[in-house]
């Protein structure tokens, strides 16, 4: 009887600690409008970001920061500068990795599982993300927060990724943090800061010589 | 007669007692897995290189009762593989595509196991040689030490085999830890450089 009243209790808290209050989208319409207009002004980004993963086997997660630059049509390069240097760069054809110095590329086209990915974070800065038909999308909101929930409906990105949660700020609908699920519980959690939009990026930033 | 039988039993009695004694001497000091050392698992920048090709990821690898726990992530977040090795046998938990055939879950089962170093958990398995330790898993292999029992070197010594793995591992403290790691094979062009993230 104790436990069903502890249950009972807790459940409610638990729900509301897992949607951190979040509750279904009243105007997706309104949003949808606001995420295109939005994305139609936006040329270029460049935001701070910190990256938490969470692995159910360790008590602490792992913790990486870096910077990551957006231009457009599709040029975009994530760089990790702590605890290691590691930059990944996406031109829509190719992409380059410098790990620590040593570069290597390769052609997108050639690797299914990175097309997926390069289209899912292309277009998630683009704010095209939300027409994607590979994804179920669910839309939420809070005071101060839009979220749209991805579920990937393709076998492959499947396999990776069970869900993605993209949260944009309701002030300027750019994105203030994704979170990516895995099936075992595990997820990363990236949050970005400092978001310079339409500053002057020069192509050269977008290039490892 | 008495007296024959009296010298004979406390010769066997003193030899069993020195026996006992050495025996107790030699596993009191056996080199045992670094995991011991960190009961909340640790992290390794890892790079795996093959011929020309490589990728960079982070390891995971925590010891979990009896069984071993590696998960590679990659850098941007999601996890690549996950398993668990136990007893020399490889679990996938989570396997890339094209890395199920049974000859590769062979091969890492090896590798992984000289890279964390399973064997040295039991010591019946262990035996002290001039120059280091042989260690009897499901294959054997050749341990070197530094001078505060620090393993410094662990290699595949079965005569048949081609495929030898020779694992290196460097320190720069005394928290029985390395700092890095280097795991080679002797006739092919691929191994796995792995540099411990701040703990």
């Amino acid at each position: 009887m104790s436990k069903l009243l502890i249950y009972l209790i807790m459940f409610p808290s638990m729900l509301l600690f897992q949607n951190d209050d979040f509750v279904s989208m009243k105007d997706i319409q309104s949003f949808k409008k606001g995420i295109n207009q939005m994305a139609s002004t936006t040329n270029t980004i460049q935001a701070k970001f910190n990256q938490n993963k969470y692995l159910s086997i360790l008590s602490n997660g792992v913790e990486s920061s870096g910077t990551m630059h957006f231009k457009k049509p599709d040029l975009l390069k994530w760089s990790y500068t702590n605890p290691y240097n590691y930059a990944i760069l996406l031109n829509g054809e190719e992409i380059k990795i410098n790990d620590e110095g040593k570069v290597n590329s390769f052609e997108i086209k050639n690797s299914k599982i990175f097309k997926e990915l390069n289209d899912l974070i292309i277009n998630s800065v683009r704010g095209n993300v939300l027409q994607e038909e590979r994804f179920d999308i669910s839309y939420l909101e809070n005071n101060e927060l839009y979220l749209t929930r991805l579920n990937p409906q393709e076998e492959q990105l499947k396999s990776y990724v069970k869900q993605i949660d993209i949260y944009f700020e309701k002030s300027d609908y750019t994105v203030n943090r994704i979170q990516l699920f895995e099936y075992e519980g595990d997820y990363t959690l990236i949050t970005f800061h400092n978001k310079k939009i339409n500053a002057s990026i020069p192509d050269s930033e977008f290039s490892f010589q | 007669m008495i007296m024959v039988l009296n010298k004979r039993v406390l010769f066997l009695t003193i030899l069993s007692v020195c026996m006992t004694v050495m025996a107790y001497g030699q596993k009191t000091h056996l080199p045992e897995p670094y995991i011991n050392h960190a009961e909340n698992g640790l992290i390794y920048n890892t790079v795996f290189a093959y011929k020309e090709y490589s990728f960079s990821g982070l390891m995971v690898v925590k010891k979990e009762g009896e069984a071993y726990r590696v998960v590679l992530l990659s850098k941007l977040g999601p996890s690549i593989m996950d398993f668990v090795l136990e007893n020399g046998e490889l679990i996938w938990n989570k396997v890339p595509k094209g890395m199920e055939r049974a000859v590769i879950r062979k091969i890492m089962a090896r590798d992984f196991s000289i890279m964390l170093l399973t064997d040295l958990q039991n010591p019946d398995k262990v035996r002290k040689r001039k120059d280091g330790y042989k260690v009897k898993g499901a294959g054997i292999i050749k341990v070197k030490l530094a001078n505060n029992n620090d393993v410094r070197e662990a290699e595949t010594k079965n005569t048949f085999t081609f495929f030898k793995t020779k694992a290196s591992f460097f320190y720069t403290n005394d928290d029985h830890i390395p700092d890095e790691i280097c795991v080679n094979h002797r006739y092919i062009k691929m191994k796995m450089e792995m540099k411990l993230l701040e703990r």
